[in-house]
């Protein structure tokens, strides 16, 4: 009877596949609950004992969960071999809570502080040159990466079952230092590239005429200005608490002012 | 713009979205959709132009955790529509974009507030032992994401496409290059948010070696970010050697005091 329940990696991969749809019903309240219910559905399905207690199953996924929209799968993985050895719905929500705040911060930092920064960048600097590989490159590359991590962890979480809580903990703390490194590195080349502020302020003393721009500012430091701009906005957020809407809006009053008093 | 291309990109909008709200495919990224709508306009390289400077913007602006930055979908789709249209360039454009992606943005809050219903609706689906029709609420959801975008997207393309070549002349000059000048600083606060949430002191250190590379030698990323790879692996085997040591001196420790 056990063997019947046993999972199959066709259902391994139909999970994968309907996880696609976890955010659909993204809401502030319970977030991806029911899409994280949906993409577990084969594997409740399948091992369920009997109608009742496929109904109990399924409203154990129905709670509050929220991680990442790609490495999530990796407790779905987990939760479909707890799901085949008929652990208790408590230990189940458990790990589901467990799992669900470092994955985030693993995936958060993997996808999109580290592989987006690199792709995008590498997609920006063709389409900046008018080459349609661009945006080609950027979406094949981001896709080759997400599905690999999709189905990669979905099938490497059934694998590592019940064990997995001190596993994630140690590799995920030495990814996220590497990560932390590779992203630092690559955004502040991407300030220095595509960030960019000159004044056309110019001081005159009799014949002499002093550019500001290229006479001083760049003598001191190529990109000075997009520098402490780039600062100034992370001192807004990081120690004034200010909302992207917000900073929009200062950005766009500075720069028309500053074009209305001619500094730029 | 005729009705056909109203229409077309009324409908890739609403696929956008769904895509963005999902984020799955990326294909909402400014990127790739600035490029799909350039080539709906018949004007492929600027779209791709004014979406690879939204993409820098935006880059900074995930929807990490249930924050709602504004809308990139809309903001691309209403900025490369009215650049081609108007014939500005690409910094004009996230002026056009800039004021739908945050109306939009407001929709989006909206939408996680209201989607609650859906836990209530799944829960009852269960209740009834009606598998069939929980598999259909993911769905009924995106439908109504789909109608939303789409139409935020159709109105003002409908009623002003025509108009946006007026509205530009409209603007004094001082406006529109405060506009332009803006749209060369919004990278600043796509990287500000990105360093907020993945800033640590002691990684300060390589924010300057990666701005100092680009900055005074203009290294192209691609190398840049091998260059990081690199120090990421070789701190990667520091890390592991260093974390051995402490172990073994605290037990020569405990065998001397004995």
């Amino acid at each position: 009877m056990g063997s019947e329940k046993k999972l199959t990696k066709k259902d391994l991969n139909k999970m994968a596949f309907r996880s696609i749809l976890l955010n659909s019903t993204y809401n502030f309240e319970r977030m991806q609950a029911v899409g994280f219910t949906y993409a577990m559905a084969p594997a409740l399905d399948k091992t369920a004992n009997n109608e009742e207690d496929r109904n109990t199953r399924y409203k154990n996924h129905l709670n509050f969960i929220n991680s990442h929209s790609y490495a999530i799968t990796l407790i779905m993985g987990i939760c479909a071999a707890l799901e085949e050895k008929k652990e208790s719905t408590t230990l189940i929500n458990s790990i589901k809570v467990a799992l669900m705040g470092p994955l985030a911060g693993l995936g958060d930092s993997l996808v999109w502080f580290t592989v987006m920064p690199i792709i995008a960048g590498i997609g920006i600097q063709f389409a900046m040159q008018g080459n349609i590989v661009g945006p080609i490159i950027f979406f094949l590359a981001f896709n080759i990466i997400g599905f690999l991590i999709r189905f990669g962890f979905l099938h490497g979480g059934y694998k590592l079952g019940v064990g997995i809580l001190d596993k994630i903990g140690d590799i995920g703390d030495k990814l996220s230092r590497g990560a932390g490194i590779l992203g630092m590195t690559v955004v502040g080349g991407l300030v220095a590239s595509y960030v960019s502020l000159t004044t056309i302020l110019q001081i005159k003393s009799g014949e002499a005429v002093v550019n500001i721009q290229t006479d001083m500012l760049d003598a001191i430091m190529p990109k000075l200005l997009p520098a402490l701009y780039t600062l100034f906005v992370f001192y807004l957020i990081r120690s004034k608490k200010k909302s992207p809407t917000m900073l929009i809006i200062i950005t766009i009053i500075f720069c028309v002012v500053g074009s209305l008093l001619g500094f730029f | 713009m005729s009705l056909v291309q109203v229409i077309l990109i009324t409908v890739i909008t609403g696929l956008a979205g769904i895509d963005c709200y999902l984020e799955v495919f990326q294909t909402y990224r400014p990127l790739i959709l600035g490029t799909i709508i350039g080539i709906i306009m018949g004007d492929l390289k600027t779209g791709m132009l004014i979406g690879a400077t939204f993409e820098m913007m935006w880059m900074g602006l995930m929807p990490i955790g249930g924050a709602a930055p504004p809308n990139m979908v809309i903001g691309t789709v209403i900025g490369v529509v009215f650049g081609i249209a108007s014939n500005q360039g690409a910094d004009v454009a996230i002026g056009f974009g800039m004021p739908f992606a945050v109306l939009m943005q407001g929709i989006v809050i909206l939408i996680y507030t209201s989607f609650s219903y859906f836990n209530n609706i799944a829960a009852k689906y269960i209740s009834k032992n009606n598998y069939k029709a929980f598999n259909t609420v993911p769905f009924q959801s995106l439908l109504i994401v789909f109608l939303c975008y789409s139409l935020v997207a159709f109105i003002p393309i409908f009623l002003g496409a025509d108009k946006a070549e007026f509205i530009v002349k409209i603007l004094p000059e001082w406006v529109t290059n405060g506009l332009s000048v803006a749209g060369g600083l919004m990278p600043a606060i796509g990287f500000a948010i990105l360093l907020n949430t993945m800033f640590r002191k002691e990684n300060v250190i390589f924010l300057i070696v990666g701005f100092v590379f680009v900055a005074y030698l203009t290294l192209p990323i691609l190398a840049l970010a091998a260059m990081g790879a690199c120090i990421a692996i070789y701190d990667f085997y520091i890390h592991k050697d260093m974390k051995k040591e402490p172990i073994n001196t605290i037990e020569e420790d405990y065998s001397d005091g004995i």
